[in-house]
């Protein structure tokens, strides 16, 4: 019997990446039609207070299941029957407080179920989608200043970086992971509103990209920063003039690369060519203009590592010479 | 406490800033030229126009050679080459309007280039080829042939089948084929394919007869034989957990859709669909989840140990 199929008050075991998916759609699909017969059989004229009921009741089961019996096929289930119980109770805080009281009640409840949900899964998808809620409020919610995602981005921001550069609990990396994904996601929604002003997201990305730098000073004795530098630099300051997203894609790509998460790393891959597709789109330059830039930027890279390589030659011959 | 990992050192953090710095600063320039056509195109002559794409090629073609095809920039080289041939042909049938069908391009870009493949010996050229031989395959059954969706995709899907085996057979024998990176991008597309047959089979109200539509009986036995090559080609030899993976998930999106189209059809009580389906969905995914946990512990040596853990999200 596997270890993790035990009955246990320990954590569980992290499952890999692939098993994780297929939980993650399984627990979804099957959460999403669970709340569909609910509503549809069930709750449909049943008063507010008995979606909150349900809610409860499915939540605190899916707890309990999932806090005693750790073997995979449980957890998927806990799943299923926690998302089914989220709906329920958010559809009763969106019919009783509005808006405003359904986010403030999930982002509670998100904290609260943190350390009941020990499936990192599972914590996973709570963080990732109270963030995300949270978000959506500060655009659309009455009488907010769309402005304050900046405030959201910082701390999304402060949380991947000290998660995954710090020797924090292996608890809150699925958190990390959330924040990481959010603070990727942000950048592309400042995008799409023109009420927003850009310029604190550009320092916030700024100063993102000097810690990862000052960091990696620090954890490296013999901190010979030449190409480290000169990549932070490029991206810090190609990220400053327009696209913010682009500092916390390279950024992210370095924090997996160096800490070994290549999950994270893989996120920096993907979300890198898309700020910079952004990043020349939104250049108020003419398309010739552009094919000059984009020629001039990628002999600079070619020409780096060319530098880089002439380096690590002439540092070779230095050392093998007697 | 978090997972000790070893911080990579400093050549490590050399050599993987170099390969960023090669993909990104040829990605950038290979854009840089698409975009000064786009900018130019209306105002230059055809000879210019010709001349500037088949000159890029014999540019790329002749920087290959220049750092030799055993580095990474030669073979990224002759891999631009190679798709800058596409982008002459295209340049050409557009000043010519020649009349061709649009997959004959295709035919040709993947003829012609076939040589630099195999001299190559460079995995993403390989599959470059392959994909520019699947859009050939496919803009030819939508052009030529009457065939349905189902039909074209099961085909398709065959051929990609039949790439996969190809790829397994040389991997044996060269080193360059060996990383599985390759391997999962084929059997993916292969499967996937052949799963969008399948699900098209089963869409189907009421079947076609056999004589006029052989391929219409032939996609969910193919997929069923494909997704069982392929699993236990990935845990006998290749110990390949992410090529496990696209089977189950194809096998589990399938099993899936048969099972909601045959409740469908069958149950009176609407609502009661969706339990059923939450309870067959939970089992599917579940099953498929335990299964292939279970074989991640069975195979689990201690790098692919320490690869799940690093991968666990």
């Amino acid at each position: 019997m596997p270890a993790d199929a035990r009955t246990s008050t320990q954590e569980p075991r992290r499952l890999p990446w692939y098993v994780a998916i297929l939980h993650g759609l399984g627990g979804l699909l099957s959460g999403g039609l669970l709340i569909g017969f609910l509503f549809v059989s069930l709750l449909e004229d049943l008063a507010p207070p008995v979606f909150a009921i349900t809610g409860a009741v499915l939540i605190a089961s899916a707890a309990a299941v999932a806090w005693f019996r750790k073997h995979p096929f449980v957890r998927l289930f806990a799943l299923s029957l926690s998302i089914a119980g989220h709906g329920a109770l958010a559809s009763y805080l969106e019919e009783t407080f509005d808006f405003d009281g359904l986010v403030l009640g999930m982002v509670l409840l998100a904290i609260i179920l943190y350390a009941l949900y020990r499936d990192p899964l599972h914590r996973f998808l709570s963080v990732f989608g109270t963030l995300l809620l949270l978000a959506t409020w500060i655009v659309d919610g009455e009488g907010l200043d769309p402005n304050a995602l900046h405030a959201l981005l910082l701390l999304v921001s402060a949380a991947n970086l000290w998660i995954f550069t710090t020797p924090a609990s292996d608890r809150i990396r699925p958190a990390g992971y959330a924040a990481a994904i959010v603070m990727l996601l942000l950048p592309l929604m400042i995008l799409d509103g023109g009420a927003i002003d850009w310029r604190g997201a550009r320092i916030i990305a700024v100063i993102y990209a000097a810690s990862i730098l000052w960091l990696l000073q620090r954890a490296y004795a013999d901190f010979r920063g030449l190409w480290l530098a000169v990549v932070a630099v490029g991206g810090v300051a190609m990220g400053a003039v327009t696209t913010p997203g682009l500092a916390f894609a390279i950024g992210v790509l370095v924090i997996g690369f160096w800490r070994g998460e290549r999950l994270l790393t893989a996120l920096g891959l993907l979300f890198l060519p898309v700020f910079l597709i952004v990043f020349y789109y939104d250049l108020d330059i003419t398309l010739l203009e552009k094919s000059f830039m984009l020629l001039a930027g990628g002999a600079l890279m070619l020409g780096l590592r060319q530098a880089l390589v002439f380096w690590e030659r002439t540092r070779h011959r230095a050392e093998e010479t007697p | 406490m978090q997972k000790q990992v070893a911080a990579p050192d400093g050549d490590e953090w050399r050599v993987w800033i170099e390969r960023i710095l090669l993909l990104l600063g040829t990605a950038q320039i290979i854009a840089g030229i698409f975009f000064f056509f786009a900018y130019n195109w209306d105002d230059l002559t055809h000879w210019q126009k010709l001349g500037l794409t088949q000159g890029f090629v014999v540019l790329a073609a002749l920087g290959a050679r220049v750092a030799g095809l055993n580095s990474l920039v030669g073979k990224l080289s002759l891999l631009a080459a190679g798709a800058l041939v596409g982008a002459s042909f295209a340049v050409y049938g557009q000043i010519y309007q020649t009349g061709a069908d649009a997959f004959t391009l295709f035919a040709s870009w993947a003829a012609v280039i076939v040589g630099w493949v195999l001299i190559a010996r460079f995995a993403a050229f390989w599959i470059l080829w392959a994909l520019i031989v699947n859009l050939a395959l496919a803009l030819y059954l939508d052009s030529v042939t009457n065939l349905q969706s189902t039909e074209q995709n099961s085909l398709l899907g065959l051929l990609n089948a039949a790439f996969l085996v190809v790829h397994e057979v040389v991997r044996q024998r060269v080193a360059w084929l060996a990383q599985a990176w390759s391997r999962q991008v084929l059997m993916a597309t292969c499967l996937f394919l052949l799963a969008v047959a399948s699900i098209d089979v089963v869409a189907a109200r009421g079947w076609p007869a056999f004589a006029e539509r052989p391929l219409f009986y032939f996609a969910i036995p193919a997929f069923l034989i494909a997704s069982l090559l392929s699993a236990l080609w990935s845990r006998g030899h290749g110990r390949d957990l992410v090529g496990l993976f696209i089977v189950v998930l194809s096998l589990s999106a399938v099993a899936w859709y048969a099972a909601f189209r045959t409740i469908d059809e069958w149950i009176e009580w609407e609502e009661g669909l969706l339990l059923i389906m939450a309870v067959i969905t939970l089992a599917i995914f579940g099953l498929a989840g335990w299964w292939l946990h279970r074989t991640w512990l069975q195979l689990g040596s201690a790098k692919q140990t320490e690869s799940g853990q690093h991968n666990a999200g």
